[in-house]
C-alpha cells in the first residue's frame, strides 16, 4: 500500500514529477494507492494521468485507488472524465 | 534659400514639389508594406497635399468630378446589364468547347476572353470566368493552375484594346483631353494592343510548360479521403481509463488520429499510450464514412462542430470555400483569435494550404495569404459584404442567369454604345451614360444590381490617383523628371518612349496600375512636349506599359483573384509574368511607332 498526500494542485507542472517519484514502485507488489486529497482544490488532465499510471502501470494486477476527503470540485472533474467508477472515495 | 512663393528651392524644385515627392514615396511604401486600403491611402494623400497647400480646394476635388471616374462608374452599370441578362454566361458556355489538346484549350480560352475584355471590366470578367474555368479544367482534366494565369493575362492584354477596356486607358484618354483639348478615339489603341495580344498569346502558349501543374486547393476538401472529423468521448464510454491503443482508437480503419484534446489541454506528443478520458475530443483525418463508424463501434458521439461532407449539407447550413486574400487582416492570425466566426455566424471547418489539407486543428492554424478555408455558413449568407468580403475571397460565385429576350436588348445597347462612341457621334461620357440609362430603362438589371456592381473603392482610388497626377504635373516634378529622362537617354523620341515606359512598367508590378498611369501621364506628356513631338503615340505606349502588370499577384486585382483558386505561389507570377511584361512593353512601343509614325510639331 502506498499513501500519497496531495497538495493544493495536481497540475501539468507537478504531476510529471509525481509520476517520476512513483516510478521506483513499479512491479513492487503495490496493490493499493491512497491519495489524501484533503487539500486538493485543482486537478488537471495531467493529474488524471497520474491516477491512470497508478491504476495501470504500478502493477500487473488491479491496483485499488482510494481518495480521501475529496472536495466537490474534484469530484466534478472525476465525473466529467468518467473515472469515478475506478476510485473508492472515503471521507472523514 | 528663399521662402516659398513659387520660387525654386533645392535641386530646382519648390517645397510643394518636395512635399508631393515625399507623399508619392510614402504612398508607394504604404501600398507595398501595409494592408491599408488603396482608396484610403489615396484619400489621405490628397488630404495631406491639400493641408500643406500644394493643392487648393478646387484641385483637391477635381478627381471626383473627373470624366474618368464618372465613365468608370457608369460603365459598371452597363456591365451589370450584360451580366444579369445572361449575355456573358451565354458567350462563355458556347465559345470554349471541349478541345482535346492543352495548347488548343489555351487558345480557345485566351482569344475570346481577351476580346471580351476589350469592352468589359477586367475584374468582373476574371470573377465570371474563374468559375467557368474551374469546371472546364475538370472536364479537360487539366490543372486549374495551367489555365487561371493565362486567363488573367488574356484579360489584361485584351483590356488594352479599347479605351473602355480598362481604367488606365480611360485615365490616359481623359488626361490627354484635358491637356490638349483633343480626344482619343475608342479604338486608337486597338492595332498596337492587338499586336501585343498576339505576341503575348503566342508567348504564353510557347512557354506553357512554365505554368505550374498544381492540384486545385478546393480538391483538398472535395475527396472523401481528405476530411477531418472531430468525435467526443462521452463520460460513460467503456474505453475510459484505457490507452488509445488498447481502445482501438489510435489506428483506425480508413484514417488516422491526428489530435486528441483532453478537457483542459492537448498532449504535446500523441502516442498510442495516451490515456482516454471522458470529454476527450478526438480529431481524425481520413475517409469520412469509415471514421464515422467509430460512433457505433466505440460509443463516440459527434463533437460540437461536426464536419459534414460536401454532399451531406445540412438543411440550414451549407459549405462554402473561401481564400485568404493578400490584404486580409487574418494573415498571421488564427481563426480562434479572430471574431470573424462570431461576427458572421459562420464556422470554420477545415484549412488547406497549396492544395493540401493541413493536419492540425483548423481554428489554430496561423493563416497565410492564399490559404483555402472551408466554412459552414447559414444558407443565403451574403459573402460579398462586410468583413467577410474584405478579409476573404469566396470562390463559389455561382449565379445562374437564364438567357432571355433582354439578352438581345442588352447586347444591342452595348453595340450601339460602341458604334456611337467609336464614330465620335457622342463622347465616351455621353455614350456610357446613355447606355447605362437604357440598361435600367429596359430592365436589363435592377437598380440594386446596378448599384452593387459599382466598385466605390476603386472609384475613390481612381479619383485620388488623378489628383495625385495633377499635383505631380502642377509642381513641376513631371517636367523635372522628363528633363531627367532626356538627359539620360538623349532626345531620341523612341528612347524616351522606351525609358518612361520601362519605368512605368517596373512600378506597375508593385503599385496599382491606375495610380502608376496617373503619375506617369504628366511625365510622358512633358517628355514628348520637350522634344517637340505630338504626345498621343507616347501616351498610347504608356497605356500598354502601365497595363503590363503580370509579374506579381499584387500588381492588379485579376492577378490577386486567381492566386488562391489556382494554388499559385508568388514566384509563379514572376516566372512567366516578367518576360511577358518585357515582351509586351517592347512590342507595345514598336507597334505604336509602326501604327502612329512620330510627328515633330
Amino acid at each position: 500500500m502506498l499513501t500519497i498526500v496531495l497538495g493544493e494542485y495536481l497540475s501539468a507542472i507537478n504531476s510529471p514529477m509525481l509520476t517520476e517519484d512513483l516510478a521506483p514502485y513499479v512491479n513492487q507488489g503495490i496493490d493499493k494507492v491512497i491519495f489524501d486529497a484533503t487539500n486538493l482544490t485543482y486537478i488537471s488532465s495531467g493529474g488524471i494521468r497520474v491516477i491512470f499510471f497508478c491504476k495501470k502501470t504500478l502493477s500487473k494486477e488491479n491496483v485499488e485507488i482510494v481518495f480521501l476527503n475529496t472536495r466537490n470540485e474534484i469530484l466534478e472533474v472525476f465525473d466529467l472524465v468518467g473515472i469515478q467508477p475506478f476510485i473508492t472515495f472515503i471521507n472523514g | 534659400m528663399e521662402l516659398y512663393d513659387g520660387m525654386t528651392l533645392m535641386l530646382g524644385l519648390s517645397i510643394d514639389a518636395w512635399i508631393t515627392i515625399a507623399t508619392v514615396i510614402t504612398i508607394i511604401v504604404v501600398m507595398l508594406f501595409t494592408k491599408v486600403r488603396t482608396d484610403a491611402v489615396m484619400l489621405i494623400a490628397i488630404g495631406v497635399l491639400f493641408a500643406t497647400g500644394v493643392l487648393d480646394a478646387k484641385e483637391m476635388c477635381s478627381g471626383f468630378s473627373a470624366g474618368t471616374v464618372v465613365v468608370t462608374g457608369v460603365l459598371a452599370v452597363v456591365m451589370a446589364g450584360l451580366r444579369y441578362t445572361g449575355v456573358l454566361q451565354w458567350i462563355m458556355k458556347h465559345v470554349f468547347g471541349l478541345p482535346d489538346r492543352y495548347p488548343t484549350a489555351l487558345m480557345r480560352m485566351m482569344v475570346p476572353v481577351s476580346l471580351l475584355s476589350a469592352f468589359l471590366s477586367n475584374t468582373m470578367l476574371t470573377m465570371l470566368f474563374g468559375n467557368v474555368l474551374k469546371r472546364w479544367s475538370r472536364k479537360l482534366n487539366i490543372a486549374p493552375s495551367k489555365l487561371y494565369l493565362p486567363m488573367v493575362y488574356a484579360v489584361q492584354m485584351g483590356g488594352v484594346l479599347t479605351l473602355i477596356g480598362t481604367s488606365t486607358n480611360i485615365v490616359v484618354a481623359d488626361l490627354y483631353e484635358s491637356a490638349t483639348g483633343k480626344t482619343l478615339n475608342m479604338f486608337s489603341i486597338f492595332v498596337p494592343g492587338m499586336l501585343c495580344l498576339l505576341v503575348g498569346v503566342v508567348f504564353i502558349v510557347a512557354v506553357r510548360r512554365w505554368l505550374p501543374d498544381r492540384k486545385s486547393p478546393e480538391e483538398a476538401f472535395e475527396t472523401a479521403t481528405d476530411y477531418t472529423v472531430e468525435l467526443l468521448v462521452p463520460s460513460d464510454n467503456p474505453n475510459i481509463f484505457k490507452t488509445l491503443g488498447e481502445a482501438g482508437l489510435f489506428h483506425v480503419k480508413g484514417g488516422n488520429l491526428i489530435a486528441i484534446r483532453h478537457f483542459d489541454h492537448d498532449p504535446a506528443f500523441l502516442t498510442e499510450d495516451e490515456c482516454v478520458m471522458g470529454g476527450d475530443r478526438l480529431v481524425y483525418a481520413g475517409q469520412i464514412d469509415e471514421i464515422l463508424e467509430l460512433k457505433e463501434t466505440h460509443n463516440l458521439v459527434a463533437s460540437n462542430h461536426p464536419i459534414r461532407s460536401m454532399n451531406e449539407i445540412n438543411k440550414n447550413y451549407e459549405l462554402r470555400i473561401a481564400f485568404v486574400n493578400f490584404y486580409s487582416k487574418l494573415i498571421g492570425k488564427t481563426i480562434e483569435n479572430s471574431t470573424i466566426e462570431r461576427d458572421n455566424n459562420v464556422i470554420l471547418v477545415a484549412v488547406a494550404r497549396r492544395g493540401k489539407r493541413i493536419e492540425a486543428a483548423p481554428r489554430e492554424v496561423e493563416l497565410q495569404a492564399g490559404d483555402t478555408l472551408l466554412f459552414e455558413c447559414p444558407r443565403k449568407t451574403n459573402t460579398y459584404v462586410g468583413n467577410l468580403s474584405s478579409q476573404l475571397q469566396f470562390s463559389d460565385f455561382h449565379e445562374v442567369v437564364k438567357v432571355g429576350p433582354n439578352a438581345i436588348v442588352s447586347s444591342l445597347i452595348m453595340t450601339a454604345m460602341m458604334i456611337l462612341t467609336a464614330t465620335n457621334v457622342v463622347s465616351l461620357l455621353h455614350g456610357t451614360v446613355l447606355a447605362a440609362l437604357a440598361m435600367l430603362l429596359f430592365r436589363c438589371c435592377s437598380i440594386n444590381q446596378a448599384m452593387d456592381s459599382v466598385s466605390w473603392r476603386s472609384l475613390m482610388s481612381l479619383a485620388g490617383s488623378i489628383v495625385l497626377g495633377s499635383a505631380i504635373a502642377k509642381t513641376g516634378i513631371a517636367q523635372m523628371i522628363a528633363f531627367g529622362v532626356i538627359s539620360v537617354v538623349g532626345t531620341h523620341p523612341i528612347l524616351i518612349m522606351l525609358g518612361v515606359c520601362f519605368a512605368a512598367m517596373l512600378i506597375t508590378q508593385l503599385v496599382e496600375n491606375v495610380a502608376v498611369t496617373a503619375m506617369f501621364f504628366p511625365i510622358m506628356y512633358q517628355a514628348a512636349v520637350q522634344v517637340g513631338y505630338e504626345s498621343a503615340p507616347f501616351l498610347l505606349a504608356l497605356m500598354i506599359a502601365a497595363n503590363a502588370s503580370y509579374s506579381t499577384p499584387i500588381a492588379a486585382s485579376p492577378n490577386m483573384l486567381v492566386y488562391g483558386p489556382g494554388g499559385y505561389r508568388f514566384f509563379d507570377y514572376m516566372r512567366i509574368g516578367l518576360p511577358l511584361t518585357i515582351i509586351v512593353t517592347i512590342t507595345g512601343v514598336a507597334a505604336v511607332i509602326l501604327t502612329y509614325p512620330l510627328v515633330k510639331l
